[in-house]
């Protein structure tokens, strides 16, 4: 044994034993080689205990050598980036690794929980159904707290992931899941085919059970050949081999899901690259080779540290030189589990017994692997002893008399377990095999894919090679490629026998099925008793099967209980829903680089940087950033900013940044027409040289977004949208042409980003405007008027659109230049404006005018109101249909009783208002059967001085004058309001005219 | 008045084009283009091609592929009975625009070329549609999201990886941003 | 889940957006019984377990709407063609005024 590691075997092993690598258990240090993993590299310095389990915190070791560990899971790395219920089995050791056991407390070797394994009786399956019910109040304040607190097993840091994560597709002809014997086959098959060939495996060097065996493959040892293929399909311009890459779903459509480790085995993340990356994988085929997974067999007290699966034990020797028992015991109810013993003896390690439940005529040809090692015919464990690592089992022999042997590993082999997962991921269903006593893909695996090797059932070297050929082939057939010239390398093939075992009854005590979860056969006897007998029931009862390694060593021998305890064949009882993902991923692999500010795009507009310079304050409205207000030093409240832009622009001239509504540029024959069924008023009646202000309702007759329509050409219309809803009208329009009227000539593109615009109100905008649009063009009142439109040149000759409209209820002008002129528009309008104070403003000062003049916006046209609702039914032409029109009729929209849009304002003087408030009449109960309306804008009124808001609240056109309360139980707030018009400055309009 | 000369900044904002190298790959701002949109009804389909075939010299290409004219301007299947002309500033004859509905889109896209020997890499991490040159030959236009963005994506040499990508403007930071992130993870920074 | 554009070829489901069954109808708005009828048009959908027509948008694509086959159950997609293809089909009788005015 190597000095410093006792259990490490001197020579054989796929570890580099030139490259020793030092890491941390529990604050320990220890020594191991690269090529280890974790587990191999503890089991190799002699540490049994890794954990303690989750319910009882009974102490546990190793398990298995792969993915399907149940047992040792541990916490990796220190700070943010701490890792909780790592799989020691396949954590590759690396220089540095630090990493400690869970659930206990204070140390591993001393668990205060442990406790609970005393409370055992009263914890079994259901427990918290049944407990802690009463009384009723304490569950949220007591019992539920508390077992929070014992429940759960790894922690996380709670602070945010400091690793980068990215996301990645790849498309090829043929995807082949698992790089051991079937899968190297297959790809070499398909790959000399001509076939673009993905082979992923989620191990660190492909091979998979090849490098944990004493075979060979063409008479070289298996570990070399499978190194010789991947070399050989590494260099093949056709093959992507993807390591440490598990797929773990498969989905619709031939795409597929794989998670790639892609530095977790590194120190540290190297710079600029992600820790994982989640690949999409598109196929035209698939062929799962991913292998199988073998179960124990459950027993009395089956779980303590040093029982472990039977071919994990020789993994460990065979890979990694790592010896997990002086003494081990090999108790199997197939010919496979002898393997363990004949490589156990062949490196030097001890062998015990081998206990075969079997008899003496099924086992005579395995008797030479034995050795001088005692063999038990019928032998059938019934318990074990070793509080903190196996010393002992005790066992039934042939005769039923107990005997006990010292031992410090037991191996069991139950059998083999096809790892038919992605088969079902489609709601497909496994079927049961009696002659090899497993569940074996079904005919319903996903479209495109086809099973080879052990995940098919075919459990021996030669059928795995032979099965990965012939997929390979018939896949290349089927994707008219030419087929190679193909042999199948030399190999064992062994016939596979097997007696299922699944549960020695004559042990007294706790068996355990579900080893993560604490899940023993009394618990499924429970289930079963109380009524819980399918198998979703069970494992949602018991939870067996729920942990992250969902089940993978336990479902089969639970299946195989429940089935016993309802009489019914295996076969019957079926399995659970397989559901992706295979092994847990990261919620940051699903997000990859949309985290955070790349969490979605950010649209800017043209003016944004220059927006910034001054010191805006910006806000989200969708993708967008708009500014909100632009402070100026000194001011302490955004309220002061906000009320200084709304009193300058109302006073001399503001400039606001309107870029960011939807535009959409219309053209066609047909245009008039098609936008009249759009929207309820008409359109077709517009003139050149003019905008409308236009109403779309949804087909359900509630309005859907309100907007301009210009008419710049006898076909050519430019339609505007609120900003939230461009995306959606354009989708609408599209709709409505392409599904209702395709046989109409109108053409529609977007033009939102194609023009940066900008709004200048108030007194002195035509002023303004003067200086920048070049003088041919005759903006002067008559010449244009309000809601006048057109075409110009400003700044020496520009193209541009100018539109007379206005949101602020001032003189007002849109002007629209090319988006490349946005940044340089802006400045020039501004300077232009200078000599009359024109400042900028922003959303707030925007929303504030509007309110003021009582324009509706999203908060008012939130998808329950209607156009009469708002005020607006004069709108809605008699003369056509539109979009909308006839559900717009129905009685319940029509009602003389619906809420209006009405005007409110504070009885009190100084009093503010809040959005969201509710309108009860006063001296009511502020209850849902009084509820009159609810208030949707507010804000301070710089022009008025007081607070003012719009809302809706029944018959609120015909209550001008009336006073309510505004209820606003969020905030704690009821006050006095009164109602009255919605348009609170210059309601005649004549500002806009001027 | 109006003496004011209004400048001009790119599509992502800046004063000069974008330009940046990894190793293995480069992306290239391309300023100074005309992007024209045109839309045809079916009835006026073969009038259409006829019309460009005289005046672009080219016919329309079919769904899918692009063609450049010796003239050095390109046209790009965009759509159902939708193109887009990209050209040097030039403007679309009248006899096209009486065929077709005809819209400035020069300012709402942005231009971008790519090319590297890591490309394919780099697209892989973004682009959810096949770029191998079996798939995506030369010739070939794909509209197709990167990253929730519009994007189109025309290969101008396959076996090279190089192609031009056009995407809209006002996401356009945010659509580099991206690229760079692809760029340092496939092919390191120096 | 892949969907078949048919101008732009096989694409992830996440470049469209989905609306539903194809097969409704706009009814007439002039003829008696309209808002029975449009009530049905916009609330009312059979909802079958098994092969559907229905609309998506390829919104991040060619943003044509297309008309899809989808078996709900399986989510197998045997074809697609365009939504304007689709209504102009179905139209009964010769659309004289095919192509525009």
């Amino acid at each position: 044994m190597s000095g410093g590691q006792p259990n490490r075997l001197a020579e054989g092993g796929l570890v580099q034993r030139d490259r020793e690598i030092a890491f941390h258990f529990d604050g320990r240090r220890y020594h191991g080689h690269a090529g280890d993993t974790l587990a191999s590299a503890l089991i190799a310095n002699g540490v049994r205990l890794v954990g303690r389990s989750f319910k009882y915190h009974r102490p546990r070791g190793v398990f298995t050598a792969g993915s399907e560990e149940p047992n040792a899971l541990v916490e990796l790395g220190r700070g943010a980036g701490r890792d909780p219920n790592s799989r020691a089995t396949v954590t590759e050791l690396h220089d540095g690794l630090v990493a400690s056991s869970q659930n206990r407390f204070p140390s591993l070797g001393f668990d205060v929980l442990a406790f609970n394994d005393l409370l055992a009786p009263f914890l079994a399956a259901g427990f918290y159904y049944k407990t802690f019910m009463w009384p009723a109040a304490f569950w949220e304040k007591l019992y539920e707290p508390v077992i929070r607190r014992a429940a759960g097993l790894g922690a996380l840091s709670g602070k945010a992931d400091p690793d980068a994560y990215e996301k990645a597709t790849a498309h090829c002809d043929v995807l082949i899941i698992g790089a051991g014997p079937a899968g190297l086959q297959a790809a070499l098959t398909a790959a000399r085919g001509g076939a673009r060939v993905i082979l992923a495996d989620e191990d660190f060097v492909p091979g998979g059970r090849l490098n944990g065996e004493r075979m060979e493959i063409a008479r070289t040892p298996a570990h070399e050949w499978a190194a010789k293929a991947a070399t050989e399909l590494a260099s093949m311009k056709n093959v992507r081999l993807l390591t440490r890459t598990t797929v773990f779903g498969a989905y619709d459509g031939g795409t597929y899901a794989g998670l790639e480790r892609v530095a977790d085995h590194l120190p540290a993340v190297p710079p600029h690259q992600p820790r994982q990356r989640l690949w999409r994988f598109v196929a035209r085929r698939a062929i799962l080779c991913a292998g199988a997974t073998e179960r124990p067999v459950a027993f009395a007290d089956n779980d303590r540290p040093g029982v472990m699966l039977a071919s994990a034990v020789r993994t460990y020797v065979n890979r990694f030189a790592a010896l997990p028992g002086r003494s081990t015991i090999v108790f199997t109810c197939n010919d496979d589990g002898w393997r363990t013993a004949g490589d156990l003896i062949a490196a030097g390690g001890a062998v015990e017994a081998i206990l075969d439940t079997r008899g003496a005529e099924d086992i005579a040809h395995l008797r030479d692997i034995a050795g001088d090692a005692p063999v038990f015919t019928r032998a059938r464990p019934i318990g074990t002893a070793g509080h903190k690592g196996l010393s002992a089992v005790t066992f039934l022999n042939a005769n039923d008399r107990p005997v006990t042997l010292s031992a410090d590993c037991l191996a069991i082999s139950g059998g083999w377990n096809p790892n038919v997962h992605l088969t079902c991921h489609r709601r497909g269903r496994p079927v049961w095999n009696d002659r090899i006593a497993a569940f074996v893909p079904g005919s319903d695996a996903p479209p495109g894919m086809v099973v080879a090797g052990a995940a098919a059932g075919a459990f021996s070297t030669h059928g795995a090679l032979a099965q990965g050929t012939e997929r390979a082939l018939e896949v290349l057939g089927d994707l008219g490629s030419k087929q190679p010239a193909s042999g199948i390398p030399d190999a064992e093939d062994a016939p596979y026998a097997i007696q299922p075992v699944w549960h020695i009854t004559q042990s007294k005590g706790r068996a355990w099925l579900d080893l993560q979860n604490d899940v023993t056969v009394k618990d499924v006897e429970v289930s079963h008793a109380e009524g819980f007998r399918s198998v979703e029931h069970m494992k949602r009862y018991t939870t067996l099967g729920m942990a992250t390694d969902q089940g993978k060593t336990a479902s089969v021998p639970a299946i195989a209980v429940m089935a016993n305890l309802t009489g019914r064949s295996i076969a019957e009882t079926g399995t659970t829903i397989f559901r992706p993902p295979y092994t847990p991923v990261a919620i940051a692999a699903f997000a990859g680089g949309l985290r955070g500010r790349a969490f979605r795009p950010i649209r800017l507009t043209p003016a944004h940087d220059w927006s910034k310079e001054q010191g805006a304050v910006f806000t989200e409205a969708g993708l967008w950033l708009r500014p909100q207000w632009y402070p100026r030093r000194g001011e302490k409240s955004w309220r002061e900013s906000v009320d200084r832009e709304v009193r300058q622009t109302r006073r001399s001239v503001g400039v606001n940044d309107v870029s960011t509504l939807g535009k959409i540029d219309v053209k066609g024959a047909d245009a008039a027409a098609f936008l009249d069924r759009l929207y309820t008023n008409t359109m077709s009646t517009l003139t050149v040289g003019k905008v409308r202000y236009g109403l779309m309702l949804r087909e359900d007759g509630f309005v859907l977004d309100d907007g301009t329509v210009a008419r710049l050409g006898d076909s050519h219309y430019l339609v505007t949208t609120t900003t939230a809803n461009a995306g959606l009208v354009m989708q609408h329009v599209d709709y409505c042409h392409q599904v209702h009227w395709p046989e109409l000539d109108v053409h529609m593109v977007s033009v939102s980003d194609q023009y940066a615009q900008f709004a200048i109100a108030g007194p002195n905008a035509r002023k303004v405007l003067r200086k920048l649009v070049d003088a041919r063009f005759d903006i002067a009142n008559e010449a244009f008027p309000y809601m006048a439109c057109g075409e110009i040149t400003v700044c020496g000759g520009v193209a541009a659109r100018l539109f007379r409209i206005s949101f602020s209820g001032e003189l007002a002008y849109e002007v629209a230049v090319p988006a490349r002129h946005g940044d340089a528009m802006i400045r020039a309008i501004m300077e232009a404006g200078r000599e009359f104070d024109i400042v900028p403003y922003g959303l707030e000062a925007l929303n504030v005018m509007r309110i003021e003049k009582g324009h509706p916006v999203g908060s008012e046209l939130n998808g329950q109101t209607t156009a009469g609702d708002l005020g607006l039914a004069r709108m809605i032409s008699a003369k056509k249909d539109c979009i909308g029109k006839v559900m717009a009729g129905r009685p319940a929209l029509t009602d003389a009783d619906r809420m209006t849009l009405a005007g409110f304002k504070p009885v009190a003087e100084g009093e503010e208002l809040t959005a969201g408030a509710h309108f009860v009449g006063i001296g009511r109960e502020a209850k849902t059967a009084h509820d009159e309306g609810y208030m949707t804008s507010v804000c301070f009124s710089p022009s008025l001085g007081h607070f003012i808001g719009l809302g809706f609240i029944r018959r609120g056109h015909q209550r001008h004058g009336d006073k309510v309360r505004a209820v606003d139980a969020v905030r704690g707030r009821d006050i006095e309001v009164e109602i009255c018009s919605p348009h609170f400055v210059d309601p005649q309009g004549e500002r806009l005219r001027g | 008045m109006a003496e004011v000369k209004l400048a001009v900044r790119t599509g992502l904002g800046r004063e000069q084009p974008l330009a940046e190298e990894w190793p293995g790959f480069s992306m290239r701002e391309i300023t100074g283009l005309s992007v024209w949109w045109l839309s045809v009804a079916r009835k006026d389909r073969d009038g259409l091609d006829k019309a460009c075939t005289r005046h672009l010299g080219t016919a329309l290409p079919p769904e899918r592929r692009f063609v450049e004219t010796d003239k050095g301007m390109r046209v790009l299947w965009a759509g159902d009975r939708q193109w887009f002309v990209i050209g040097d500033g030039a403007h679309i004859p009248a006899a096209i625009a009486r065929l077709a509905a005809v819209t400035d889109q020069s300012d709402g896209w942005v231009a971008m070329h790519v090319s590297g020997e890591r490309t394919r890499a780099v697209m892989e991490r973004l682009c959810l549609v096949d770029l191998d040159p079996a798939t995506f030959p030369t010739g070939t236009v794909a509209r197709t999201p990167i990253e929730g963005m519009h994007a189109l994506i025309a290969s101008d040499d396959a076996e090279a990886a190089a192609c031009t990508i056009l995407f809209q403007r006002s996401s356009a930071r945010s659509f580099v941003d991206h690229f760079r992130h692809a760029a340092d993870s496939a092919c390191g920074r120096d | 889940m892949r969907l078949p554009c048919p101008l732009c070829g096989e694409r992830d489901h996440s470049e469209f957006v989905y609306r539903g069954d194809a097969n409704v109808v706009r009814p007439d708005a002039e003829a008696p019984g309209a808002q029975r009828a449009f009530h049905e048009f916009v609330h009312l959908r059979a909802n079958p377990a098994g092969w559907h027509k229905e609309h998506w948008y390829h919104e991040m694509g060619c943003r044509s709407w297309i008309v899809v086959e989808r078996n709900t159950l399986t989510h197998e997609v045997r074809g697609a063609v365009t939504a304007a293809e689709h209504t102009l089909a179905r139209r009964p009788a010769p659309v004289a005024d095919e192509g525009g005015r």
